[in-house]
């Protein structure tokens, strides 16, 4: 199959699913760089260590400092991070590897599992799985804490096959069983301020298990009994089988590692392309280049964005906005820092906030975002925008509209022709043309000219809302 | 170990052949998609949303289901996310197995509430328990489905499905609401509270609405400014409903229609409660006392998934639903009681045994709550034993959800359960004692009308009174339809745009001497909600509103109105862009013609009762003649035309109902339109034919009619005079009456001579009468003061709409009319347009 070429289509499509957005730089950047595949490993070069969030907020307020976070990760996403892709990476296992803020209950350990996904994210997925297993956010979130030999909590040991590595129907109730006894030890401490995470012996079941066909635990001494329920990453990343009775029959007897490929490639596919399965080419290529890379993440991601059929019209017109998308877009547009558009209250309203995963299935594509009460959410945030690029716009004699290429000033909307006349001395096609060229965004002639029409229709004095049109636009919903 | 029953090969078989099917939803996909609660429109994909409904070509008449009847139930359904513990909910007080298994988070006897001897409620559930004394609360034991599944995801998939095998794409309410709505689009059938739509909503075809539980602020606005920005927004937002990016826009109109319908009903978030569930129910009552049509709405929460520290955690979420169903019934108007019924579900119970964290895991069976004034209070099913279990064993079900979807299905929401739920018969557990509503007393005017936009106060105009004119009534004939270009150019109005209409001079008008004419203006195809104001073209504009626009719906009113020097009358349209369309009745003129009787209403059509025509409901094409002629005060001669109130009622399609003298061919015009379900009230002017009849035609449906007589025209007749429109009553400000509600039951005398330009020998005035903020369904009748109230009813309002009707309202011997409110409290306005004289 032929290589996508390297269109200004094609290259603005690949930074708008990587970078969150088209940045200009970044399309000048890569237009120049020759070829797609050499576009996209110029995105994947992510940086090796990405800075973390230092609080601010005072240590008895970790509901701020949580906001602390949230701040600093879209102003990462937006603007802050030399290569986005590594903050849209850690997006997308923030919404596969949930934890969620106010079970965790505690910003210190969401902050050490985002970045988790911030560094490693690119890195590889049995590493990560591992590592996420045992940090306290997860610990927490799906009560591994309360999980001990004489009083088994199947949550983590579940979750961890259904939702995070093999997908339902994949296993069977024993397996469940077996792995909840695996993890078993893995706790956190709640007598100190720390919280920090604890092994506790003497509540490990170390006996010999039998999961996913495979023995685990069983040669006791040589494998710590920490590492017991790592055991059942590796084997379903490795040499695990599904078994005969689990429900999932076209699986069954088939290596758990491919399920596991093609559970992930779904996954990512529906998050970077379009909400219907994988077509089986890309499907093909995507999981091969997991199994035979060890389920490392970059050449995985690297076969997906280098694939034609990550070019089709179909998957460039075939994901919306995610809220958290649509604000970094909106920062983007009009240059404005998280912290002083102020909008993270209106995200939920949206539907989506970071570090508040709805359930431990995480977000979901499209007609999730595409319903009357979300758009609400987001009208609304787009007039927060409005507000915040111009919040200075009325202040003094003459205020501006500031935005991400420049600002433009009242005098400039406002001015008319002397009477009799007193028609606006720059024109509504002038005025939407700056704002556009202003925000650095794209709008289809049909839209631009339906805010024309508006900013006709509009006193002088409320021109300067063709701004929240424009941010409303569908296009700006659209990914 | 587990139960044995778990995936069993039956189950594994069904989930086989959709899994290879590739037209089917792949499961793990569809698992990934449905969550606790927010499955929404990601089930939907490319081809399932509500969206894809609103293709080219749909007719918008049939776009709203309307009001509910007053037998229609209304349905509650709550979810409770993440498997509720049944044995703490309802606690089995006399159990030992239960004390030793649930050990460490056992609920003792002493603090449950006791039901009977062997159960007693959670001790947060004191308003249940009321429920319970007063017989209206059903505990439907055991509730579950063959082969549990312990997965959160596949567990509540299949409880939202309302099947227990096979892959879930559709949801129960979902396709009761195909069945109800049918082909049309309704976004006012079912709603859940929250910011996306469960599967349970979805339907194959049909969706319920996601209704936030804040009040919407967007596109609620009425100032001019921000309704440029909203039409702007729908401008921008129209695009090809098959793409995603059509389907964003298509939300962004439906959440603009939304929230001008809404805003008025959602109380500000500083007056709801921080509870979240309590702050949805409330919402939910607010949307059942607007009548907007809603059958079922729905709401849930969490987290119920208790696999430790249980006892704070579910004493947590009882408190929370005993404060919402408490402040649901605060809320919910009295007379909407015996309407509305509240069921509970979630995905599984949970373990009988307890773990030493103080939780318990994803269990199976469960019990599950239903109340309301008319159901049957009791226990249902069989609660399951907990003898034999061991650690990880579940409890058997007993009561197969089917059954218990399909008994309210059945039960409560008009039938068609078994279809619903699969094709099963349906084992009906008779949770209801009564059936929705009551006995329908035997209406006189039971008319809810659209809700509407403010109606603003007319200001000053330089347009002054026309000479007293003598009526000529006419053939009803079409003048303009911006539709297809008569009259007019073929293309709707702007908004702030005004549209001219030539009067003087069409067939059967002369060229002059024509002072006023009577018109019924209808406005189609609104991009939003607005008012029109129709008045003479050389009157400066004014603001009074003589019909309200409403997008997707054709909207009538009849105008009877000035025509200006140059033989126009002009229609200003405050909104989006609508089409107008414009059929004169009659004209009044400075030459000969006939006058007005005005009459004290009476009624003469009743097609519910057998009044005037046989009893039955008038069907599409079936025309009805109706003798008018020496009746309800109207002489048996000398009769050149009448004036009736007409109200198309419970029509079952969209359509429009012609009015015509007897005796020739139905005209292409009409006197009102009505839409599925809704009742819509108009006044017509018609001649009548050689017999002394009109004759009523419905285009499509079956509909109830009802027509009152409220004047005739004769040769001895009062004069017509126009005058500028004049606010005489507003409650609201103190205007004519005091200020405050118009109470139930309650009447206000209305001086309307010798004030508004109106002469003091006025024998009857025209009123352009808007009720709004009615606190119940009612209806209010005008009819001159002094004599006893008629049966009959001028303007007909449903709780919480704004509805406008023109009235000619015939003046007492005190010069005053008298406006009778019948239910609930409401604002009267009353704008005085002409008089007879």
């Amino acid at each position: 199959m032929p290589a996508p070429a390297l269109t200004d289509s094609n290259l603005r499509h690949l930074l708008r699913r990587t970078e969150f957005v088209d940045r200009p730089n970044r399309v000048a950047e890569l237009t120049g760089v020759g070829s797609i595949e050499a576009a996209v490993s110029n995105i994947l070069a992510v940086n090796a260590n990405p800075p973390s969030v230092t609080f601010t907020s005072p240590a008895d307020r970790d509901w701020e400092r949580g906001r602390d976070l949230t701040h600093f990760w879209l102003d990462q996403m937006t603007r802050d991070s030399s290569r986005p892709f590594q903050e849209r990476m850690a997006f997308f296992w923030h919404g596969h590897f949930c934890s969620e803020f106010s079970k965790v209950g505690s910003s210190t350990y969401m902050r050490e599992q985002i970045d988790l996904w911030r560094r490693d994210g690119l890195g590889n997925i049995r590493t990560l799985a591992t590592t996420m297993s045992t940090q306290v956010a997860m610990i927490r979130y799906l009560d591994n804490n309360q999980n001990k030999k004489s009083s088994p909590n199947q949550n983590f040991a579940r979750e961890l096959m259904e939702l995070f590595l093999l997908g339902v129907g994949n296993y069977t109730e024993a397996d469940v069983e077996a792995s909840t006894l695996a993890w078993t030890g893995h706790s956190d401490q709640w007598d100190d301020t720390t919280a920090a995470y604890r092994w506790k012996a003497d509540w490990h079941d170390p006996s010999p298990k039998t999961f996913l066909g495979h023995p685990i635990n069983g040669d006791s001494g040589q494998v710590a009994w920490p590492d017991h329920g790592p055991e059942t990453i590796a084997v379903m990343l490795g040499s695990g089988i599904v078994p005969q009775g689990a429900d999932n029959v076209a699986n069954r007897g088939r290596p758990s590692r491919d399920v596991a490929a093609e559970f992930l490639s779904r996954k990512l596919w529906t998050s970077f392309a379009t909400d219907t399965p994988p077509p089986p080419g890309v499907m093909a290529a995507m999981s091969d280049a997991l199994v035979a890379n060890d389920f490392d993440v970059r050449p995985w991601v690297n076969a997906m964005l280098t694939h034609p059929d990550f070019y089709t019209d179909a998957v460039k017109q075939g994901l919306v906005r995610t809220p958290v998308e649509f604000v970094v877009a909106l920062l983007a547009a009009t240059g404005q820092r998280s912290r002083a558009a102020d909008m993270t209250w209106l995200m939920d309203a949206m539907g989506q906030q970071l570090l508040y995963p709805p359930n431990v299935s995480g977000w979901r594509p499209n007609g999730y975002w595409v319903n009357a009460g979300a758009m609400e959410g987001r009208a609304r945030t787009v007039q927060q925008m409005n507000w915040a690029a111009g919040r200075n716009y009325w202040a003094g004699s003459d205020g501006a509209i500031t935005l991400a290429g420049g600002s433009i000033m009242r005098s400039q909307i406002t001015a008319r022709t002397p009477w009799p006349d007193e028609r606006p001395v720059m024109t509504s096609a002038a005025l939407v043309a700056r704002l556009i060229e202003l925000m650095q965004v794209q709008l289809s002639p049909a839209a631009t000219a339906e805010i024309v029409r508006y900013a006709d229709s509009a006193t002088v004095w409320e021109r300067n809302n063709a701004l929240m049109l424009i941010m409303l636009a569908p296009e700006m919903h659209m990914a | 170990m587990l139960d044995p029953d778990i995936s069993t090969a039956d189950a594994l078989a069904q989930l086989q052949v959709a899994e290879t099917d590739p037209n089917a939803l792949d499961r793990r996909r569809f698992l990934q998609l449905v969550g606790l609660g927010v499955g929404a429109g990601a089930l939907a994909g490319p081809t399932s949303s509500l969206l894809d409904l609103s293709l080219p070509g749909l007719d918008p008449s049939v776009w709203a289901a309307g009001p509910a009847g007053p037998n229609d139930g209304v349905l509650i359904v709550i979810g409770m996310f993440g498997g509720n513990d049944g044995l703490n909910t309802v606690v089995p007080i006399n159990d030992g197995l239960y004390y030793g298994q649930h050990r460490n988070l056992a609920i003792s006897p002493q603090s449950a509430l006791p039901i009977d001897a062997a159960t007693g409620l959670n001790p947060e559930l004191t308003v249940f328990k009321q429920f319970w004394d007063a017989g209206q609360l059903a505990i439907v034991e055991g509730v579950g489905y063959p082969d549990p599944d312990l997965s959160h995801f596949n567990s509540m998939a299949k409880w939202m499905a309302g099947s227990p095998t096979g892959i879930p794409t559709s949801g129960w309410v979902g396709r009761w609401l195909d069945r109800y709505i049918g082909g049309g689009k309704d976004l006012y059938a079912a709603a859940q509270i929250g910011q996306s739509v469960p599967l349970h909503m979805i339907g194959q075809a049909q969706r319920g609405t996601a209704v936030p539980a804040g009040r919407p602020s967007f596109g609620a606005s009425n100032t001019a400014g921000d309704r440029k920005i909203y039409s702007g927004v729908r401008r921008l937002a129209a695009g090809d409903p098959l793409t995603w990016k059509g389907r964003v826009g298509q939300a962004m109109i439906d959440q603009l229609d939304l929230a001008g319908t809404l805003a008025p009903l959602i109380p500000a978030e500083s007056d709801m409660s921080d509870v979240p569930l309590v702050a949805e129910m409330e919402v939910m009552a607010r949307l059942v006392n607007a009548n907007l049509g809603m059958r079922v709405l729905s709401a849930g929460w969490g987290d119920f998934d208790s696999h430790a520290g249980q006892p704070a955690q579910h004493t947590s979420r009882m408190r929370e639903l005993n404060a919402a169903v408490s402040r649901f019934y605060q809320v919910l108007s009295p007379a909407w009681a015996s309407r509305v019924t509240i069921m509970t579900f979630s995905e599984f119970g949970r373990t009988s045994f307890s773990n030493d964290g103080a939780g318990t895991d994803h269990g199976t069976a469960a019990p599950h709550f239903v109340l309301g004034a008319n159901v049957r209070g009791g226990r249902y099913g069989q609660r399951p034993s907990l003898a034999g279990l061991r650690r990880w064993d579940r409890m058997p079900f007993h009561v197969d959800f089917r059954d218990y979807y399909g008994s309210l299905i059945d039960g409560w929401l008009g039938g068609g359960g078994s279809e619903v739920l699969g094709g099963r018969p349906i084992q009906n557990l008779g949770l209801f004692v009564r059936s929705p509503g009551t006995v329908p007393p035997l209406p006189r005017g039971d008319i809810p009308t659209v809700t509407a936009t403010t109606t603003p106060t007319p200001s000053p105009s330089a347009f002054a009174p026309t000479a007293p004119g003598r009526f000529v009534s006419l053939a009803p004939q079409r003048v303009c339809d911006t539709r297809n270009g008569v009259g007019a150019s073929r293309a709707p109005i702007g908004p702030g745009q005004t549209l001219a209409v030539q009067i003087a001079g069409l067939a059967g008008i002369p060229a002059s001497g024509v002072l006023g004419v009577a018109v019924n203006v209808t406005s189609a195809n609104a991009s939003e909600p607005g008012f029109f104001s129709v008045f003479p073209s050389d009157a400066a504009t004014t603001a009074s509103s003589s019909l309200n626009t409403v997008p997707g719906r054709a909207i009538p009113n009849m105008a009877i109105v000035g025509v200006g020097p140059d033989g126009k009358i002009g229609v200003f349209n405050a909104g989006g862009t609508t089409d107008c369309i414009v059929d004169v009745m009659g004209y009044v003129s400075a030459g000969a013609g006939s006058g007005l009787v005005a009459l004290v209403p009476s009624r003469l059509l009743d097609t519910r009762t057998g009044v005037g025509a046989p009893l039955g409901r008038l069907r599409g094409g079936q025309r009805v003649d109706l003798v008018i002629a020496g009746r309800g005060g109207v002489p048996a001669s000398g009769v050149d035309a009448v004036m009736l109130n007409v109200a198309a009622l419970r029509p079952t399609a969209g359509g429009f109902l012609t009015v015509c003298p007897t005796g020739m061919a139905v005209p292409e015009v009409s006197n009102l339109n009505y839409d599925v379900g809704r009742n819509v009230p108009n006044l017509v002017v018609c001649k009548l034919g050689p017999d002394g009849a009109v004759s009523l035609v419905a285009d499509a449906g079956e509909l109830d009619v009802i027509a009152d007589v409220v004047g005739c025209f004769t040769s001895n007749g009062a004069s017509q005079v126009a005058v500028a429109p004049a606010r005489l009553l507003d409650t609201r400000h103190g205007i004519g009456a005091r200020a405050g509600l118009v109470g139930s039951a309650s009447e206000i005398d209305l001086g309307v001579v010798g004030v508004g330009g109106v002469d003091p020998a006025a024998t009857a005035v025209i009123l352009n009468v808007t009720a709004t903020g009615a606190t119940a369904e009612t209806f209010v009748t005008v009819y001159p003061d002094g004599v006893g109230r008629p049966d009959a009813s001028s303007l007909n309002v449903a709780q919480g709409a704004t509805v406008a009707n023109l009235v000619v309202a015939k003046v007492g011997a005190n010069g005053k009319v008298r406006l009778y409110n019948d239910a609930g409290g409401l604002h009267l306005l009353a704008d005085v347009t002409g008089y007879f004289v």
